[in-house]
């Protein structure tokens, strides 16, 4: 029996608390993973392929609830939650519903997406689970894909590791508090509510790769060298400021320990520079600066380090036994203060989406969006398919500042760029340059 | 189609750059193979929880 499947109740962890603490009352932190397929979608196969898997993953099938101390999620069964795609990605979701999981499935033409709450799970979970979707989707339409394809089991139960909270499992108490991290400069734009521009860019994922070795950086450092560099010259009092310019790179724990989580399971570090060290930074600056700040930070040990004082200081026994009604408010200021404070803006990588050939055929392109935030303006996603690098800025606001100055250096840098918006033929130029 | 004050590709469909709202230039694109990624049409405003 699974932690889940004896009580019908799974304790939320530590960044899933954190994410429920930071909700208001029309707002919370929405990912959202999706395929592009090369034939439309046939509803009615979606919805007997999320019936199929919903025991195969009911972590995905919750609903929040609130206890004295503590918030947990609650198994949730028997709601459609397929539907057609008509509003804009990512919208907040009643997270404390007792008649509907807090889960989307939608389709529009060849579109096929997942929404989830970031409390529910992280970017490498969500990408397991709807890669199974779409997998089994696929095989009701009469795809064969053979067995070692890399894909859960749908007739096995869930294991216990799927649902543990890795958080609490891997740690090992560490002396001493998490480093301080300094205020970072705040990229804000107008907030729209019920809205999401998503800038996608594409590019061969050759170039990149020769853009990046030529540099003699990875393909993180690179990306995340741009994005620092866009920041720069999106914000026109950024080079008298005082303060940094810093990214935020999540860091998958999962490759640090034999973790097979399918839930929150993601650190994170924030780099940067500061831009009053130096008069007009270019590129080739911002990299010479960056250069080797990421590959130490990230080592395993900085990272179980990070780890260990990351959860002690959660599981303060002062913390533990207040009343979640006012440990929630405890919750959001700290994230306020160390979470959103230290960065200018996320750049996530994802890494390559690994679909079975046969899978892989089937599919255009992938793509993967964080929803708009009260708190920032601006968030970025990368990952990977066979051939291309997708690059997905999304954020609550009409401003195209920093993704025009990111994809444009990437193009002045000889790669090849296609850049795409989910509202076409929306342009505004408020809050540009 | 493309954008030559970006120097970046563009969505066939497009008649502006959505990075600097230029107009989009009817020239091959650079990359090939990348067909366009029929966002869907929405409806501002509604929606605010989950679809019931």
């Amino acid at each position: 029996m699974t932690e889940y499947g004896a009580s019908g109740y799974l304790p939320l962890e530590m960044a899933g608390n954190t994410f429920l603490s930071t909700r208001t009352r029309k707002w919370n932190y929405v990912i959202r993973m999706g395929y592009l397929l090369k034939e439309d979608i046939d509803p009615e196969r979606l919805r007997r392929a999320v019936e199929d898997i919903h025991t195969r993953f009911p972590s995905f099938f919750v609903g929040a609830r609130r206890g004295f101390f503590r918030y947990y999620l609650e198994c949730m069964n028997g709601a459609d939650v397929v539907h057609m795609e008509t509003e804009y990605p990512c919208l907040p979701f009643d997270l404390f519903s007792r008649t509907v999981p807090i889960i989307r499935v939608l389709y529009d033409r060849r579109r096929l997406s997942v929404e989830i709450p970031h409390l529910v799970a992280d970017g490498k979970a969500l990408t397991v689970f709807t890669r199974a979707l779409l997998a089994h989707y696929l095989e009701l339409g009469g795809l064969e894909i053979p067995p070692g394809s890399g894909l859960p089991d749908l007739r096995e139960p869930p294991s216990a590791g799927e649902l543990s909270d890795d958080y609490r499992r891997c740690y090992t108490k560490m002396p001493g508090k998490i480093p301080k991290d300094g205020a970072a400069r705040q990229y804000r734009r107008p907030y729209i509510k019920n809205y999401l521009k998503v800038i996608h860019g594409t590019v061969p994922l050759a170039d990149i790769l020769t853009a990046a070795k030529a540099r003699d950086v990875t393909v993180t450092e690179y990306l995340m060298c741009v994005y620092l560099y866009a920041f720069y010259r999106a914000d026109p009092d950024a080079p008298h400021s005082c303060k940094p310019i810093k990214a935020r790179i999540p860091v998958d724990m999962r490759q640090f320990y034999p973790s097979g989580t399918l839930r929150n399971f993601t650190l994170y570090r924030n780099l940067g520079f500061e831009p009053r060290m130096k008069e007009n930074w270019g590129f080739d600056d911002i990299v010479e600066a960056m250069r080797g700040k990421l590959k130490p930070s990230v080592t395993p040990e900085a990272m179980r380090e990070l780890l260990g004082q990351t959860v002690t200081m959660a599981g303060n026994p002062f913390l533990r036994v207040i009343p979640i009604g006012l440990k929630r408010w405890f919750f959001k200021l700290g994230y306020i203060l160390t979470g959103e404070k230290p960065m200018t803006g996320v750049l996530s990588n994802l890494g390559r989406v690994a679909l079975p050939p046969c899978v892989a055929e089937r599919v255009e392109s992938v793509e993967f969006i964080m929803g708009g935030s009260i708190f920032k303006s601006l968030s970025t996603f990368v990952l990977s398919d066979s051939r291309f690098l997708h690059i997905y800025f999304s954020g609550a606001c009409s401003a195209t500042d920093v993704q025009r100055e990111f994809l444009r250096l990437l193009a002045e840098e000889g790669l090849r760029v296609r850049a795409e918006c989910n509202i076409p033929g929306e342009n505004e130029r408020e809050g540009g340059l | 189609m493309r954008c030559n004050a970006c120097n970046v590709d563009l969505n066939e469909n497009t008649a502006l750059c959505p990075l600097c709202g230029g107009p989009a230039d009817d020239t091959p694109s650079l990359i090939e193979g990348v067909s366009c990624q029929d966002y869907p049409r929405y409806e501002r405003g509604r929606g605010k929880t989950t679809p019931k």
